[in-house]
């Protein structure tokens, strides 16, 4: 006895057999045209929750390469303008040295100063550098140009606005990397190493510490002279004294023999015929320079050794003077606008002048620039050798601003380098999660297009079976 | 003889034609489900004794019988009942998992990527208008979704509880008709006779009804059938009983039966399908994604909150979240900030609040102190307001409302105080005498303190005598309080004398500075309380210079803290040899001593430690005078989550996937959005670490990243999808062969009934000529007469 099998079996049967065929046909149908394999997640949860998850790690991915290589034409930009500053220092400090030629002329000075000032204009707009709008040396402040121009007691200063704070950029997890370099790190003070003077006028600095950022002048000025033992030699003080820049103690040796006068170990000066008309204003200078003028009309020729004192006054902001005491070791000098605080020793000052303070360290290339600038103009009529002690202070400055700004360059080189090397690895990462996911959602065209033949052919056949099948009946032979 | 010959023709022609309508009725009833094949059941008719022999009387057609096999059956109709329930829940899944677009749509999982990736493309740029709008671009389609998911999530709830309804009404309906078959059976087979056809008929309904409600059938002996669900009669000897729904905001629908109290646990079925879509699953994947929702919106607020915003510190905050008057009494106040109505947690722990002057930039910072059980929202104003230009208070719908003065702006951030001597007690210029011990002070009621300040010259004597009632245990004076007594003195305040609480000491000092500046110690009972009667007749002067500490870096340690500043040595700033600063943490542990002396440029930046550098500016500094400042250094500025409770400055609002949305006024201005932890418009670090927060473990979603939580998530819902889809793809198979075997016994095979049919044709055929045959013998016999 054999299986007993319903007409109604057959057909179900059949109809079953048809429609799982088409579906399977659909389903390969569908991930061919779509393209993946995983239509939803039921159709592999666990494939699916990995896709998820390697997706996150390539949202990752490309955001990391997409900021590093934000981050890096940041870097790479930055590192071009400290190139190109480097460049310009250079040319600067040349123009500088060929400036300290004491051959040089009072109007060749003057054009090297027009010159370093047009080039000071460009190093500030090389500091106030933007990339698309955003200033790339103000820190996270970059919104406005970092390096503000102001003009302090007819100095022109130059402030830094930014502020010191890194932006870091994410470029993997957990590594961020700073794109920029807070300009007041390359441009401006750096570490101070005390205060320095410009020599002119002798003094020192005094017993307690100076506070200052900048550059500032010590405006000494010259009040009155007394020289008691003069009248008695038949000399006089031309105005009373008020030509003169002698301070402080000197010593006058005449010497009628030799014709001579000299001030305190200076130059030697000519005993003019007292019916000379030079001779009603005799300049006697002291090693410094201060000037002594002497009204030797009524010399009567006799040598002497003659005491002659300098009064005189000081000021750090031009406005607030204060009487000297020439015993005065450590004079506190306060400039309120600036905020700068100098200590000065007074002893061994000799003469009248403007004192160039030179916080080291402490100024910014734009500030120390200016100061050259002003130094080669010459407004004070400084003798030649305080303009080249001017300059040799500023140039230091921008020895060390060099050294600032090639240290940057090498920061950034580094970084760029770094930068470059993330993007490829990121982007070998992003080639390598692409491959992983496409391997778990995508179809695999060749294999799907063999289960769709497959499938068609199963169809094919259940449809001839079928069909061949429900046409065997017993009906067929009765008549 | 005749007579039985006729009979037993008749008889013969009778059962083939019976034969033959039931193969008829068999083939016409090849296509109908449930349909059991009958046949006639012949039996011999008894013989007749005829003379001594035993004829027979030809056949009877005894009755007719469906080829069935009830166990079988009943195996079916239970597999049906499991199918069906596969088979709903496969598609309630499958529509769910439709809902999240994954993994190839725009979904929940690449709207996140896209939010976190924008947080971080604007933290690089954070002054580009165009990131900013793209990034509150990006958090606006990722609430969006989150809202969209939880809408769809509910609708298709609704649709489900449709659903369940109208399967009630279908159960119904088939319990009626089990019913009536039922009775109409019991009658039928009263009378001996099979009732096949209604029997079939019941089998199908009841087959329908397992499908719909999966039910436990039993055959009574009269026939009848007795059908329960989850253990409640739903068709008895009686008849039906009525199934109902009920449903409830808020709770997902329950079957009841009529005399049954309590809901019917049904399991089985499409019915139990949807009941459980309604009450598991779909209220689990709702707080999955609300949880999701919950934590996003929770760390991006606890960011932002702390950040400052890209306008510059607040002028006006409005919280979001209101907290509820749940005692009823009308107020808030009393209310405990951990009542329940707000939508996060208040911790114990500290607020700093950074206020800062416009005009100045200067930044001066607050700490509270929050307490998780016992704080109340009053309490949390109240500590609002007692700081200096800024005013808080609480509407009456129970928002928090935070102002500041005209010319101040407040706000959260970590950021340091940059100047942060603004008391002046650390060589300001000003004369300062501070105590070398810190509170509490043993003091005794009626002690005076007796100074001399030099008035432009003119001694002015100050004369201060504590009171009981000054203090909270004048025994263990803070020096919080000294101060106030001091500063409340009018022979103080005639002469410029004030006093500061400095981590606990106490300060006196001029209220000018300057080297005219002085005042002498004239005595006073309270001196060696305080640890300064080796002042007494000292004169303490001030100075022209200010040593004015600036902070600069950021703080990059753990945890928050306090570090305090304190002179070793007395002398000049960048002059006097071995002249240091020590800094003490708030455990009172020595963090690093400065050299501040001889060797020291006034003005250059000192790394003090944890990313923080410290300048002093020329001055004098006193250890002996007790010179001292306190610098908070702050990695979380709301350890309390606080803000984020009340929604103060965050950027999302609401707390779950339904109501997340940004901030109003950030996505009109996307400017408010706050980008750093400090000032200057390219400062990202805020942004930086929400996009850090991608790659965090958050202890609520199970200790996973947004991302993992959610890749589990949605794998969890496509594997409940696959496994019913799978299982129903089973059952159907099982299902098959088990309707193979079924059909086996009671289905209708054509060629089957063809075969019989030749055969009764021929046996009606045979019948008829033999009663020809005894017609003709009959006759034979008439003719003899």
């Amino acid at each position: 006895m054999s299986i007993r099998i319903s007409s109604n079996f057959n057909y179900t049967q059949f109809l079953n057999g048809l429609r799982a065929n088409q579906a399977a046909l659909t389903g390969h149908q569908a991930q061919i045209s779509s393209g993946y394999r995983l239509l939803r997640p039921s159709d592999d949860p666990s494939a699916t929750s990995r896709v998820i998850g390697l997706r996150s790690r390539l949202s990752h991915s490309t955001t990391y390469s997409r900021t590093a290589t934000d981050a890096r034409s940041r870097v790479d930009y930055s590192a071009a303008v400290l190139q190109d500053t480097s460049e310009l220092l250079t040319e600067i400090r040349t123009l500088v040295v060929q400036s300290m030629n004491g051959t040089l002329s009072e109007d060749d000075r003057k054009s090297l100063a027009a010159e370093l000032s047009f080039l000071r204009d460009q190093m500030l707009e090389l500091g106030n550098s933007a990339l698309s709008g955003r200033f790339v040396f103000g820190g996270s402040a970059t919104g406005g140009a970092p390096f503000k121009e102001f003009t302090v007691g007819g100095v022109k200063h130059v402030d830094y606005a930014g502020n010191l704070e890194k932006q870091n950029v994410p470029v993997g997890e957990g590594v961020e990397v700073p794109t920029n370099i807070p300009g007041i790190d390359l441009f401006g003070k750096n570490q101070a190493t005390g205060t320095n003077f410009s020599g002119l006028t002798g003094m020192k600095g005094g017993l307690t510490a100076d506070m200052g950022t900048g550059i500032e002048y010590v405006d000494i000025q010259h009040t009155g002279t007394t020289a008691p033992g003069l009248s008695g030699l038949g000399i006089a003080l031309v105005g009373g004294g008020s030509q003169d820049e002698v301070l402080g103690n000197h010593s006058l040796v005449i010497d009628p023999v030799a014709g001579t006068m000299q001030l305190s170990g200076g130059q030697v000066v000519t005993i003019p015929d007292p019916t000379d008309p030079a001779a009603t204003d005799v300049v006697v200078t002291d090693p410094s320079g201060g000037e002594l003028h002497l009204d030797m009309s009524a010399y009567a020729g006799t040598a002497g050794t003659v005491t002659v004192t300098g009064q005189g006054q000081i000021s750090i902001d031009g406005s607030s003077y204060k009487a000297i005491d020439f015993t005065e070791t450590d004079l506190e000098l306060r400039h309120e606008a600036t905020g700068s605080v100098v200590h000065v020793d007074l002893t061994s000052v000799t003469r009248a002048g403007e004192e160039l303070v030179h916080f080291g360290g402490a100024v910014n290339i734009f500030d120390s620039l200016q100061g050259i600038v002003d130094a080669l103009n010459n407004d004070a009529d400084l003798s030649s050798k305080e303009v080249v002690d001017r300059l040799n202070l500023g140039l230091n400055e921008i020895d060390r601003n060099q050294s600032n700004i090639l240290g940057g360059i090498g920061v950034l080189g580094s970084r760029s380098l770094r930068l470059e090397n993330t993007i490829g690895r990121l982007q070998g990462q992003e080639l390598n999660l692409n491959e992983m996911i496409s391997e778990l959602r995508d179809v695999d065209f060749s294999e799907a297009v063999l289960d769709l033949t497959k499938s068609e052919q199963r169809l094919q056949l259940v449809q001839m079976s079928g069909s061949r099948m429900i046409q065997n009946s017993l009906m067929n032979y009765i008549r | 003889m005749v007579g039985i010959g006729f009979n037993t023709g008749l008889k013969a022609l009778l059962s083939s034609q019976a034969a033959l309508n039931t193969i008829g009725h068999n083939i016409a009833n090849m296509g109908v489900e449930g349909y059991s094949q009958q046949k006639v059941l012949f039996n011999t008719s008894t013989p007749m004794n005829v003379r001594g022999l035993l004829i027979g009387s030809g056949v009877d057609a005894s009755s007719i019988q469906r080829s069935f096999d009830g166990v079988l059956e009943s195996r079916i109709f239970a597999r049906k009942a499991v199918g069906m329930n596969f088979e709903a829940r496969a598609m309630s899944f499958r529509q769910i998992e439709d809902l999240f677009a994954e993994p190839n749509g725009f979904s929940l999982g690449k709207s996140m990527n896209s939010f976190f990736a924008s947080a971080a493309d604007l933290a690089g740029s954070p002054e580009d208008g165009v990131l900013r709008t793209s990034l509150t671009q990006a958090a606006t389609d990722l609430t969006s979704v989150f809202n969209q998911l939880a809408s769809t999530l509910k609708t298709f709830d609704v649709d489900n509880e449709a659903q369940i309804k109208s399967e009630v009404n279908r159960v119904n309906d088939l319990a009626a008709q089990i019913s009536e078959l039922n009775k109409q059976i019991s009658e039928t087979e009263a009378t001996g006779i099979k009732a096949n056809d209604l029997r079939d008929q019941r089998g199908v309904v009841l087959s329908e009804l397992a499908g719909v409600v999966g039910v436990k059938a039993i055959e009574n002996s009269n026939g009848t059938l007795s059908v329960t669900v989850g253990g409640a009669t739903l068709v008895g000897s009686k008849g039906s009983y009525k199934m109902s729904v009920t449903t409830g905001t808020g709770e997902a629908p329950t079957v009841r039966l009529a005399g049954v109290t309590g809901k019917i646990d049904v399991k089985g079925g499409a019915l139990g399908a949807h009941l459980e879509v309604s009450s598991t699953a779909l209220p689990g994947i709702g707080t999955e994604i609300d949880k999701l929702a919950k934590e996003l919106i929770f760390q991006a607020n606890q960011v932002h909150t702390t950040a400052v915003p890209g306008s510059g510190p607040y002028n006006l905050l409005v919280a979001e979240n209101a907290i509820a008057d749940m005692d009823g009494d009308g107020k808030f106040t009393d209310e405990l900030l951990n009542n329940g109505s707000l939508p996060f947690d208040v911790k114990s722990g500290e607020l700093y609040v950074t206020v800062t002057e416009k005009a100045t930039g200067e930044i001066t910072k607050h700490k509270l102190g929050l307490n998780a059980t016992k704080s109340t929202m009053g309490d949390f104003a109240e500590a609002l307001n007692d700081i200096p230009h800024i005013n808080a208070e609480i509407s009456s719908l129970g928002n928090l409302r935070i102002v500041s003065d005209a010319g101040f702006g407040y706000d959260f951030s970590p950021t340091l105080d940059s100047n942060p001597d603004n008391a002046g007690t650390f060589g300001s210029g000003k004369a300062s005498l501070g105590t070398q011990g810190q509170e509490p002070f043993a003091l005794a009621n009626g002690q005076t303190l007796d100074f001399s300040v030099t008035l432009a010259g003119t001694p002015t004597p100050v004369s201060i005598t504590l009171g009981l009632g000054d203090f909270e245990d004048i025994t263990e004076a803070t020096a919080k309080e000294i101060a106030a007594v001091i500063n409340a003195d009018p022979s103080a305040q005639a002469a410029g004398l004030e006093a500061t609480d400095v981590g606990g000491h106490l300060v006196i000092q001029t209220s000018g500075a300057g080297a005219d500046e002085a005042f002498t110690v004239a005595g006073g009972s309270a001196l060696s309380g305080l640890g300064l009667s080796s002042f007494t007749g000292s004169t303490i002067t001030g100075s022209d210079n200010k040593v004015s500490p600036v902070i600069s870096g950021s703080y990059d340690g753990d945890g928050n803290g306090v570090y305090s500043f304190v002179p070793s040595g007395d002398g000049t700033i960048g002059t006097t040899p071995g002249l240091g600063v020590e800094v003490y943490d708030e455990k009172g542990d020595l963090v690093v001593t400065l050299n501040v002396g001889e060797g020291y440029v006034p003005g250059t930046d000192i790394v003090v430690a944890n990313g923080i550098s410290v300048s002093f500016g020329l001055g004098n500094l006193s250890e002996s005078n007790g010179d001292r400042f306190e610098l908070d250094v702050v990695s979380d500025p709301d350890t309390t989550d606080v803000l984020v409770a009340l929604g103060l400055g965050g950027l999302f609002t609401g707390s779950s996937a339904i109501d997340i949305g940004l901030r109003e006024d950030i996505e009109l201005d996307p400017n408010l959005l706050a980008a750093g932890f400090g000032p200057g418009e390219s400062d990202g670090s805020a942004l930086l670490t929400l996009f850090n927060q991608k790659d965090q473990t958050h202890a609520s979603l199970n200790s996973r990243t947004f991302d993992e939580y959610y890749g589990q998530f949605i794998g969890s819902v496509g594997f409940e999808a696959s496994t019913a889809e799978t299982a129903w793809m089973a059952n159907e198979s099982l299902l098959n062969s088990l309707n193979q075997q079924r059909e086996q016994v009671s289905g209708v095979n054509l060629d089957e009934e063809m075969t019989s049919m030749l055969r009764y044709e021929q046996a009606y055929q045979a019948a008829a000529q033999y009663i020809q045959a005894v017609n003709s013998m009959n006759d034979a016999v008439l003719n003899l007469i």
